[in-house]
């Protein structure tokens, strides 16, 4: 009886050694960036998009119903600041005219198949959103059918999101710059003037929903409110994509070299659809 | 009738996740509750792990790309439902306590290995947020799901 219940204990000792050891090698391999989704994944990923569109469809139309409700309240404000911004739209389409003309020619003159800036559009809708709390990841509604491709950089109208890590065939995972792994490294420029400092993104804080840039020269004058948009140097994200406005500039312990407080354009709490972007590469 | 309790919770934490800010103070984990409220429906615990084991894994491919992380961490936790539904009795009250240590082992469990294996720098009051938005929808959810079983069970005792 007593070695019988000792034998217990060590086989379920034994067995709980094992099955510590199995999850952190399995989940220490699932969490690699590299890994692309084996078929079955693939499938169950596309099965779980459709479903999750038609049960969430009744949900959503009372949700737009709400939302209708709501912005019918105060429709007549809306209405005179979109007259007043309506007036400035012909000037800055002529505008934005002119630059694509000078543009092309200046393309053409230095015999340029691409610059950093050129991208493709995908929009999408977002599927499920951080299930799992940790991942900060969201799945959309278009896969690799649909020309979706890893790496590419994801936006909403306000700003970056993040970049899309995982394909299946009719969806893909986005994984969020709010995730640790994610806001890492990535390079941007902070508009000063008519010139622009280079600096790289080295954390995001979720509370404050802002990012923090280093690697900036001290004898930089920035000021608050400047646009900070990404560079498009490196292979992720292409030219020109905001990311967001300075909030406040310190400086490193070292008085080396300026750290930039960023506040983050968009609200990564709530994202319904985004756009996919493709870097045109020739 | 678990199997119908089981795919509801399961789809209904794709579906809320969309109308719930993504950091706010609101982390579904209905399939985990689902989990709890079905274990007094089961006569032979094996089954019951079964299928734990299935959900988990179905929960990795459909949501969140893990192989079978979760299958295994359901497993657990399953475990962990099962040792404290010897101890306390089956009333709303109980369930309440089961489910609330369930949601603190979860994600301090969840939390722990991720720190190991990835680069997330570990935050304790990261971890402590996390509980606390997950009690209070959970809770709510709970409280539906466990009241509409009742009533069911009652009804099926009725007409048996």
């Amino acid at each position: 009886m007593y070695n019988k219940r000792r034998f217990n204990k060590r086989y379920l000792f034994i067995l709980v050694v094992v099955a510590i050891a199995l999850v952190l090698v399995v989940l220490a391999a699932s969490l690699k960036e590299e890994r692309d989704l084996n078929p079955v994944e693939k499938v169950a990923k596309d099965t779980i998009t459709v479903v999750l569109k038609v049960v969430s469809a009744p949900f959503n139309f009372v949700k737009d119903k709400i939302d209708e409700a709501i912005e019918k309240n105060n429709i007549y404000e809306k209405y005179k600041e979109l007259q007043n911004k309506e007036e400035q739209v012909d000037s800055v389409i002529s505008q934005n005219e002119n630059l694509k003309n000078e543009i092309s020619k200046l393309k053409d003159t230095l015999e340029l198949n691409t610059i950093l800036s050129d991208k493709v559009y995908l929009n999408a809708t977002v599927v499920s959103r951080n299930i799992g709390y940790w991942y900060d990841e969201i799945t959309i509604d278009k896969g690799s059918k649909n020309g979706i491709e890893k790496g590419m950089a994801v936006v909403t109208p306000k700003g970056l999101i993040g970049q899309i890590t995982k394909v299946s065939n009719y969806s893909s995972t986005v994984k969020l710059l709010s995730n640790e792994n994610m806001s890492d490294k990535i390079s941007v420029k902070i508009n000063i003037g008519d010139d622009y400092v280079y600096g790289l993104i080295s954390k995001y804080d979720s509370k404050t929903n802002t990012y923090t840039v280093e690697g900036i020269s001290e004898n930089v004058d920035i000021t608050e409110g400047a646009d900070v948009v990404t560079t498009g140097m490196g292979t992720i994200f292409p030219s020109g994509l905001m990311v967001g406005k300075v909030k406040g500039v310190t400086t490193d312990n070292f008085d080396l070299s300026k750290v930039v407080e960023v506040e983050a354009s968009v609200d990564f709490d709530d994202l319904d659809y985004v756009t996919v972007l493709k870097r045109k590469t020739e | 009738m678990k199997v119908i309790i089981l795919i509801i919770s399961f789809l209904l934490e794709g579906v809320i996740s969309n109308f719930v800010s993504i950091n706010g103070f609101m982390a579904p984990l209905f399939t985990l509750v689902s989990l709890i409220v079905i274990y007094p429906l089961f006569d032979d615990v094996s089954e019951y792990y079964k299928y734990v084991f299935v959900t988990g894994l179905v929960y990795d491919l459909f949501y969140t790309d893990t192989i079978i992380f979760h299958a295994i961490i359901f497993c657990f936790m399953a475990f962990i439902i099962t040792r404290m539904n010897l101890v306390l009795s089956d009333n709303y009250i109980n369930f309440l306590i089961i489910m609330a240590i369930c949601i603190l082992i979860y994600r301090t469990f969840t939390y722990s290995l991720l720190v190991l294996v990835s680069s997330v720098s570990f935050s304790f009051i990261a971890l402590i947020l996390s509980i606390l938005k997950s009690l209070i929808i959970n809770l709510i959810y709970s409280a539906i799901l466990f009241f509409v079983l009742k009533k069911v069970r009652k009804k099926s005792k009725c007409s048996l």
